[in-house]
């Protein structure tokens, strides 16, 4: 799959789904995340320690391997953003959105007129290195790149209109864990004030004929109720979490053989 | 070729040739593009993901191959500058400078007391690792330092006086793929609206004694055609570039004899 396939996937209803990267430092994560069956990829560069060249080498491989790559970095800085995109990234999930003025920057550094400014830097890995005229590289770069605006505070569910209707803006998703510590109800992820959260987005989303993603759910009752709205992304797997919950239930297994 | 000798070879009227560095991640890149006859290596961090570790280290390599080793910064972030030089990049060369309040953040950090706020973090590779005088030290450390200014907008053309007329720029450097996007006009590398910015950005950078540089221009027609207007340095493409085209040119070739 590749980015445009993604968004038409998207649009037309059907629910992708993602592992993240927090643990991996090399880039056969994308190998196992594709022989698991996953959908996209995502390079954690907000919580975890890779820097862009790293994450740039998991994108190329998460592409040669099917799998959309997918690069949330640290925070807001434009010019992290464009060097993932020049280096192979497919997609940025960029966090903390509260107001369309946090993710303006971005648009225009990573897209090419006339939505933005972005600098060209020569044949891209996402074009195959195609040596295009500029106008077919800069439309082709633009639809390959896709941009995906994070909600994580009831400032970005107020403003979700504004930012879907962003020019360059794909998609909506949910930080969930960080929106209820924002809320005031830290983890409390079945509160109905979530779920009127994600009501809102979604609309909002709709409206302006973006994708709406979820992150942060894991509780498979939970999961059932939620993807019942509508979203069509969802990303609950990172390499550390499974790590932790396998190595765990292995070792409790083991001490009830072992007794220690 | 330390800074200060570039700077002198480009006051005599030489045309300094450069490598910019944008698949390569080690410092052999820097032997192999002085067995190719250039003068200097470009190490590019705004359309490459290389860390600024990988990046030092390749200026490292060059300073030992005799070439000056200049890095183009991601943006326009002053401690990236400085944490660059420290490491032993010749030079750095700052992207998209519409003005001169937007590189002089960048030139204090690149610059001593009295001529800046630099700060002194120990004995430099530039210098040998020699243990001077602070007074002697910051002198001449600072004559060896480049900073030079890119001009890839029609609001850097019209600034570029008061650009060059900054006491801590040594040269301008044309970004002109960016240039002729801004413009309107992208990928038209022969358009008679781009020769005229040429010219009058050299005419300008030339009153107050700084020399320009070519960037983005690599077909033998433009060159021969551009270069004579008075271009002291040029830059004649990336590592990725030489190897996509020699690549496809000997394939092709190939190819036909195969089928011949």
């Amino acid at each position: 799959m590749d980015v445009p396939e993604m968004r038409r996937r998207m649009l037309a209803g059907e629910c992708t789904i993602g592992f993240s990267v927090r643990l991996a430092r090399s880039p056969e994560i994308a190998a196992v995340a594709r022989a698991c069956g996953y959908d996209w990829l995502l390079v954690d560069m907000e919580h975890a320690a890779i820097d862009v060249d790293l994450a740039t080498r998991m994108c190329l491989a998460a592409n040669a391997e099917g799998l959309v790559s997918i690069v949330r970095p640290p925070g807001h800085d434009p010019t992290i953003c464009s060097r993932l995109l020049d280096g192979g990234a497919g997609g940025l999930l960029v966090p903390h959105v509260d107001r369309p003025e946090d993710i303006r920057p971005i648009l225009d550094a990573c897209k090419f007129a006339p939505i933005g400014h972005r600098s060209y830097g020569g044949p891209l890995p996402q074009l195959d290195y195609a040596s295009l005229p500029h106008r077919e590289h800069m439309a082709a770069a633009n639809e390959r790149s896709l941009i995906i605006a994070m909600v994580e505070s009831p400032t970005s569910v107020a403003n979700a209109e504004a930012i879907a209707a962003l020019d360059g803006v794909d998609m909506l998703s949910f930080g969930t864990h960080d929106l209820t510590l924002a809320m005031g109800i830290p983890g409390e992820l079945d509160h109905p004030r979530v779920e009127e959260a994600y009501r809102t987005v979604i609309a909002a989303c709709r409206e302006h004929g973006r994708s709406v993603g979820v992150g942060g759910i894991a509780d498979r009752a939970l999961l059932e109720r939620y993807l019942k709205l509508g979203f069509t992304s969802i990303g609950i797997a990172s390499d550390l979490g499974l790590v932790l919950a396998g190595a765990r239930a292995q070792r409790s297994m083991l001490r009830q053989i072992v007794g220690r | 070729m330390d800074g200060a000798a570039f700077r002198e070879r480009m006051r005599a009227g030489e045309t300094l040739l450069g490598l910019g560095v944008r698949l390569a991640r080690t410092g052999e890149i820097a032997l192999v593009a002085r067995a190719a006859g250039f003068d200097w290596l470009f190490v590019d961090m705004e359309h490459n993901a290389l860390s600024i570790d990988t990046a030092a280290q390749i200026c490292l390599a060059a300073q030992a191959a005799g070439l000056p080793a200049l890095v183009r910064l991601p943006g326009d972030d002053p401690s990236t500058a400085s944490r660059l030089l420290d490491g032993g990049a010749t030079g750095i060369v700052v992207p998209h400078v519409d003005g001169p309040d937007q590189i002089a953040p960048v030139i204090a950090r690149c610059r001593f007391p009295p001529r800046g706020r630099r700060s002194i973090g120990g004995p430099v590779p530039q210098l040998g690792y020699a243990a001077l005088p602070a007074a002697e030290h910051m002198a001449r450390a600072d004559e060896r330092t480049l900073v030079v200014a890119m001009i890839e907008s029609p609001a850097a053309v019209e600034a570029a006086a008061a650009i060059a007329a900054l006491p801590g720029v040594d040269a301008l450097l044309f970004g002109s793929n960016d240039l002729a996007l801004e413009m309107g006009i992208p990928g038209r590398l022969d358009d008679p609206r781009l020769e005229a910015a040429y010219r009058s950005v050299i005419e300008a950078a030339g009153a107050h004694g700084k020399p320009v540089g070519l960037g983005g221009v690599y077909t033998a027609d433009l060159l021969a055609r551009y270069l004579p207007m008075g271009f002291r340095f040029a830059l004649l493409g990336s590592d990725l570039a030489l190897v996509l085209g020699g690549g496809r040119e000997r394939v092709a070739t190939a190819r036909r004899l195969a089928a011949a």
